[in-house]
């Protein structure tokens, strides 16, 4: 059976429901112990969040507990730190400005240049074989 | 159906909504029957459906039809049996090879029937809930794609491809079987 003609023949089929009856009874039986569409009245259903909130107000008053007892000592430090807090514009600023110069650059690429021929000419020499007794 | 029906199902009239039952209740299970493949379960999804329908019935919308309304409800109660009864899939087929196609029990049905119901179980059986579920609104059904889109709630990307997947699926299945 090909593919096309599978879904035609499903198409046409009609599946029977074994009870209809039998079902229709028990829906009609079941919603007239339910409240009718559009009640205003409180069931169960609407009644469960009121409880869950119940639940969760004592877990919600103990992370609240917490959250001050943490925060009551942090808030304190705070306050004593300030008192000796230093402004920052009153730091020496010597050091900052020493090497903000515009020749600092120039100077330190100096060095370093003069430290690696040195280097340079150190690492050439122990790698030259010296002869002293020919020296003279 | 009648609008005035509905609106005294609306207020409440149990007599009226007996007729909605009574109108749809086979359109509902021939959706619930091939989305969960097993009858007793698609009995108690209708059960389901039509007492969420009678519990929602303030939220419809009557400017759209009540079918689809009374689909979107089965289909996303049959969506949620579906993913629960993942876990345990192994036992399902088992069940299924057990039942051999118990769905169409009504003596009246025909033999030819049941074989085309057991060949549908058999080759969708390998396909993901949302695969199914889209296979048999867009595919068997043969629903409009808005239409399924509104039923589902997923998006066109959602729905084209696992109709493509599932396609694939049942014709790889169908080949196999035959």
């Amino acid at each position: 059976m090909r593919y096309s003609e599978f879904i035609e023949k499903m198409r046409g089929s009609e599946p029977q429901m074994p009870h209809p009856e039998e079902v229709t009874g028990r829906i009609l039986e079941r919603i007239q112990t339910l409240p009718q569409s559009g009640a205003k009245t409180v069931t169960a259903l609407q009644k469960a969040p009121v409880i869950r909130l119940r639940r969760i107000i004592p877990a919600l008053a103990g992370i609240a507990a917490a959250a001050v007892m943490i925060c009551a000592p942090l808030t304190a430090r705070l306050k004593a730190d300030t008192a000796v807090r230093t402004d920052i514009s009153s730091l020496n600023m010597r050091t900052y400005a020493a090497m903000s110069r515009p020749d600092a650059q120039l100077e330190h690429y100096r060095k370093i240049k003069a430290l690696r021929q040195s280097v340079a000419g150190l690492e050439d020499r122990a790698a030259k074989p010296q002869d002293h007794e020919n020296r003279h | 159906m009648i609008p005035e029906t509905i609106d005294a199902a609306r207020n409440g009239d149990a007599g009226a909504f007996a007729l909605i039952v009574e109108r749809y209740r086979q359109s509902v299970f021939r959706i619930c029957v091939r989305i969960l493949g097993d009858g007793d379960e698609a009995e108690d999804a209708v059960q389901e459906t039509f007492v969420r329908a009678w519990q929602s019935l303030q939220g419809y919308d009557p400017r759209y039809s009540i079918a689809t309304w009374l689909r979107t409800i089965a289909c996303r109660l049959c969506y949620d049996v579906l993913r629960r009864r993942k876990r345990r899939r192994r036992y399902e087929q088992e069940a299924l090879r057990q039942r051999g196609g118990d769905c169409a029990r009504d003596p009246e049905s025909d033999a030819a029937g049941r074989d085309l119901e057991t060949l549908f179980r058999k080759v969708t059986s390998a396909l993901a809930p949302m695969q199914k579920t889209v296979f048999v609104l867009a595919e068997i059904e043969g629903l409009p794609f808005e239409e399924v889109r509104r039923i589902t709630g997923w998006s066109a990307v959602q729905i084209k491809s696992n109709l493509y997947i599932a396609r694939q699926k049942v014709r790889m299945a169908l080949e196999k079987e035959l």
